[in-house]
């Protein structure tokens, strides 16, 4: 009948499931009923098929109560309890509508905050994190120490090194090097089939870069070697649609042929090294020279090592002393400075490092912080208004739980009926969190630039973890502080008429008020700082003029052309004046060493090679000597202006004459300082103004146009025909020089944006939860407060009497917001080097008015109740 | 095992019924698998064994069906039947069942059927 070899056995799982839930006295014929089944299933339609249905099978069975085992009906179904506490949470809810209302408005906004927030911080938080042995990968970034005790911290190492570790440390298992092309200039140029892209960066990467940072692999022909270029599949779909883009070829700059030899999938938007395309070593040897990469002292290529699974990465970092000693001797002599280097793990380079040269602007881990902390505290307000309220109720059911007590009901039964009503609520917030979550992340998204989808990618699960835990969290404390409350209440309240109802603040609710009041404080001090800072950073002088200023980019084909656009621009009525540079205010600028002829120190200086116009096109003034001049024929080679940091930094005496000594490959040039111009912001607001040195040398990358503010857009179509003119086959394309500025700051105009909010959202939360408060507190004190006006007090009398307890509670909390928000902002603010200083009269003013928000507040409701007829209060008896 | 505290009746319900009706058909075999697969076959209504056992536990405490255990097989992993039988009372409720059925079908007006009418 059958055959005789081994049959499989039926789903572990579901026999198993079986056996625990159906009743015993059945559970022989059902499991032999299924198994029945399972096997003629299995012959007929096969395993997959067999184990599929009887799982289903069993679920099934699972459903119907009838045959499940007695003890689990008992355990599982408990839907009397539910029902009575859905329905007597219901009839609280309606007869205090305002308390409900409050408890789950405030939690229901500090939960949906509270989420959102959590997308961006895991978002952040988990970076690099994909890669398997992200733990044993760290970046080499060295740090040039200078003689004279100057520090350039470089994200980027030198490329010979990679070698030299790999040779001389035991410990690292593989090195891997990228270069980015942004260091040599500001754009890269490819044609594909006649068609021009400009691509920011494009990279140069050794060919086991994509076995080290796993990247997936969707077509490959070759190895990243010879003339090969690897596309990622976002860029391979820009350049050929839908072709096969393997074998074909891409010219760089016009005029080098490189060969398609693989497709990678796109980086996840969690991965620091965001990699359009990828060129082989061999492409940049023949772009940067031969002997490019032998080269000590060129810090260009970004190393990465993976250390042996049983190295010490403290270890290795101690050896690299040693290995730059062995490998540049006599470099502090030759070059002024010594290298050391620094490990930096994979998965903190996106938080944490902030060098020069990173591969992409990192985020600062202390606005996560910020954010995180502010929203933590928004948190904290609303729970304390749900526990202060949740006493309320049962103070207010004092005499109901004695009733019950008196009729058998035993503290758990209490207990668990208020703690399922508490559950109840949060399972209630908690979706419709997720409801308002799922509408506001695009509104997240459109303020940090991160897309909805890499937010859910990432972050999705974690955080439906980390509120599913708050929650648990949450309801435990909640049914702690529950407990504390319901087990002294006695049956004998029901014989005491006068206690049962009076319901005062108790030393618990008013340390968590207390609490309340000191933390809004905190974040409305706090947030009023942060926004004057952002005040000042966007009012401050930035020393040159940024309006109406337009940028546009060259590329090498478009730069011998320069002269001929000039010419062509100038003529036009409403052009001001042209300039071209090398970098534009906000943009790179390139970083040298000089010194003053007859001193020892070199300076590090920022270099801009200039043209004639320069500072009349941004009008930048001068202070001192004379702007660069066509007609002094050396003007174009040998002379500096410099900025007054410049003439501090150097010590050089504005009566005299100056010359700056500036070493490069070509030798050391001498060069007069023939003026000094006014420090303006080339860089960040947030960094000091530096040394920087202007050149009149032709290494340009950028026009700067400046027109007269009427009539822009005809200016600008004019201004489009010059272009289309000279240069017939560029797409036109400019940025505004104000806007490109104001993009920089657009990090913490987000972060403002946000705290701001909380900020507003905790006093919303903190202020209705005391108005719920004060008309509980109100209700309880009716006849007193009538018994009081029959005596003859006067309706302020009443009112102070109900206010001053907040009032009290407030002014301790300032006593402790005050000194704590200034210690917080002052830690916050020492990273600017331009800061505000924290203002007495706005500390008091804030105080002043959260006095008189709280007196208005609570005033709603006992302004009532003070201009009420006593007679009404007194009636009842 | 939990009690039913209010008999329907002698009426059945509709999955009672055709379950009752399988379990006649089957005679000596019927048990939870022969059923299922009876309605299946004969009126392609697909139910879960669950179904099946809740139905016959409720029809067997109103005493229309009796069960005995039956053999075992190795297709069962050596585990017992429980084989279910029509009872006197079974029958009559199925008799029931139908009487009152045949009593609407008599008293139907033939011009009441749309096919009928013209």
């Amino acid at each position: 009948m059958k055959p005789q070899q081994p049959l499989p056995a039926p789903p572990r799982l579901g026999v198993w499931l079986l056996h625990r839930c159906i009743h015993p006295e059945i559970i022989d014929y059902i499991t032999g009923d299924l198994e029945e089944v399972f096997y003629s299933t299995y012959q007929s339609a096969g395993l997959r098929k067999a184990q599929r249905l009887y799982l289903w099978q069993v679920v099934l069975l699972l459903s119907r109560p009838r045959l499940l085992r007695p003890i689990l009906l008992k355990i599982s179904f408990p839907m009397n309890q539910i029902r009575f506490s859905l329905l007597s949470a219901w009839r609280q809810a309606k007869r205090q509508p305002i308390r409900t209302g409050v408890q789950l408005l405030g939690l229901l906004i500090s939960f949906s905050c509270a989420l959102l927030i959590s997308f961006h911080l895991v978002f952040h938080f988990s970076f690099d994190q994909h890669i398997s042995n992200a733990d044993r990968i760290y970046r080499v970034a060295v740090d040039r120490n200078y003689l004279n005790g100057e520090k350039q911290s470089n994200a980027t190492s030198s490329f010979p090194l990679a070698e030299a570790v790999e040779q001389d440390f035991s410990s690292v298992e593989e090195t891997t090097q990228l270069i980015s092309s942004q260091f040599m200039q500001e754009q890269a140029m490819l044609s594909v089939n006649g068609t021009r892209y400009h691509e920011e960066k494009i990279l140069y990467a050794e060919a086991n870069l994509s076995v080290f940072f796993e990247l997936t692999l969707l077509q490959t022909s070759a190895p990243l070697t010879g003339y090969s270029v690897y596309l990622s599949e976002s860029v391979a779909r820009k350049y050929f649609s839908d072709d096969n883009p393997l074998g074909e070829l891409v010219l760089l700059g016009d005029t080098l042929a490189v060969k398609v030899q693989g497709v990678f999938q796109d980086q996840p938007a969690t991965s620091h090294l965001q990699l359009p395309l990828l060129l082989s070593m061999d492409v940049f040897d023949a772009v940067a020279g031969e002997n490019a990469r032998t080269i000590w002292g060129w810090d260009l290529a970004y190393t990465y090592i993976r250390l042996h699974p049983t190295a010490d990465p403290a270890q290795t970092a101690s050896q690299f002393d040693a290995l730059f000693a062995k490998y540049n001797p006599n470099f502090s002599e030759r070059r002024g400075y010594i290298y050391t280097a620094e490990l930096q793990p994979l998965t903190d380079i996106h938080l944490y490092s902030h060098r020069i040269w990173e591969f992409e602007p990192g985020e600062n881990v202390a606005n996560l912080y910020l954010l995180a902390g502010a929203c933590l505290l928004l948190l904290i307000i609303s729970a304390v208004n749900f526990v202060n309220l949740l006493a309320a109720q049962v103070y207010r059911q004092t005499k109901v739980i004695g009733m019950k007590k008196v009729m058998g009901a035993t503290p758990l039964s209490l207990y668990t009926h208020f703690v399922v009503e508490i559950g109840i609520q949060l399972l209630l917030v908690l979706m419709l969190s997720g409801i308002i979550v799922n509408a506001l992340l695009p509104s997240l998204s459109s303020l940090t630039g991160i897309s909805p989808e890499a937010y859910l990618d990432t972050a999705a699960v974690s955080v439906l973890a980390g509120a599913v835990i708050t929650s648990v969290v949450f309801l435990l404390i909640t049914s702690i502080h529950l407990y504390l409350l319901i087990r002294p209440i006695k049956p004998r309240v029901l014989l005491n008429r006068n206690a049962a109802n009076a319901y005062r603040l108790g030393i618990f609710s008013k340390g968590l008020l207390l609490m309340q009041f000191a933390l809004a404080l905190l974040l409305t001090l706090g947030a009023t700082t942060l926004y004057q800072q952002r005040q000042l950073l966007q009012s401050q002088s930035l020393g040159f003029a940024k309006d109406h200023t337009l940028i546009f980019s060259l590329d090498e084909v478009e730069k011998p052309h320069l002269g001929a656009l000039k010419n062509a621009l100038v003529n036009k009525a409403n052009v001001a004046s042209v300039s071209a540079t090398s970098s534009y205010p906000g943009g790179r600028s390139e970083r040298m060493r000089m010194r003053q002829q007859g001193q020892q120190d070199y300076v590090p200086v920022n270099l801009l090679y200039v043209d004639y116009d320069f500072l009349e096109t941004l009008s930048i003034p001068l202070v001192a000597g004379r702007n660069f001049d066509q007609r002094y024929a050396t003007d174009s080679t040998v002379r500096f202006i410099v900025n007054r940091a410049a003439v501090e930094a150097f010590e050089i005496n504005m009566e005299e004459d100056a010359q700056l000594e500036w070493p490069t490959i070509y030798g050391t040039y001498q060069c007069d300082v023939i003026g000094v111009i006014e420090d303006f912001h080339f860089a960040s607001l947030t960094q000091a103004i530096e040394p920087m040195v202007l050149v009149t040398f032709p290494r340009f990358n950028y026009v700067l146009v400046n027109i007269n503010p009427q009539q822009v857009a005809t200016t600008l179509t004019q201004i489009e025909e010059v272009f289309q003119q000279v240069l017939p086959e560029l797409t036109f394309h400019y940025q505004w020089l104000d806007q490109s500025l104001a993009d920089q700051y657009q990090k913490e105009a987000r972060l403002d944006i946000l705290i701001r909010l909380f900020t507003i959202l905790s006093i919303f939360i903190a202020l209705i939860g005391l108005i719920a408060l004060a008309d509980i507190l109100i209700e309880n004190r009716v006849k007193e407060v009538g018994i009081r006006k029959v005596l003859g007090a006067s309706a302020g009398q009443i009112i102070l009497l109900i206010n001053q307890q907040f009032i009290r509670l407030l002014l301790l909390a300032i006593v402790i917001a005050v000194p704590a928000a200034l210690l917080l902002t002052n830690r916050w603010l020492d990273q600017y080097v331009y800061r505000v200083q924290v203002d007495i009269w706005v500390i008091i003013l804030i105080c002043v008015g959260s006095l008189l928000l709280i007196l208005g507040t609570v005033s709603i409701k006992s302004l009532k109740a003070a201009l009420a007829n006593p007679v009404k209060a007194l009636r009842g008896e | 095992m939990i009690q039913i505290k209010s008999m329907k009746g002698a009426y059945l319900g509709e999955l009672e019924e055709l379950i009752l009706l399988s379990v006649a058909v089957l005679y000596d075999h019927a048990y939870g698998v022969t059923i299922v697969e009876e309605m299946d076959q004969r009126i392609s209504r697909k139910i879960s064994i669950g179904a099946v056992y809740t139905v016959l536990m409720r029809l067997e405490e109103k005493g229309y069906v009796c069960s005995h255990e039956g053999a075992a097989t190795q297709r069962r992993g050596g585990r017992r039947k429980k084989l279910y039988r029509l009872t006197n009372s079974g029958e009559e409720a199925l008799r029931f069942a139908q009487d009152i059925r045949q009593r609407f079908w008599s008293a139907i007006p033939q011009a009441a059927f749309p096919s009928h009418s013209l």
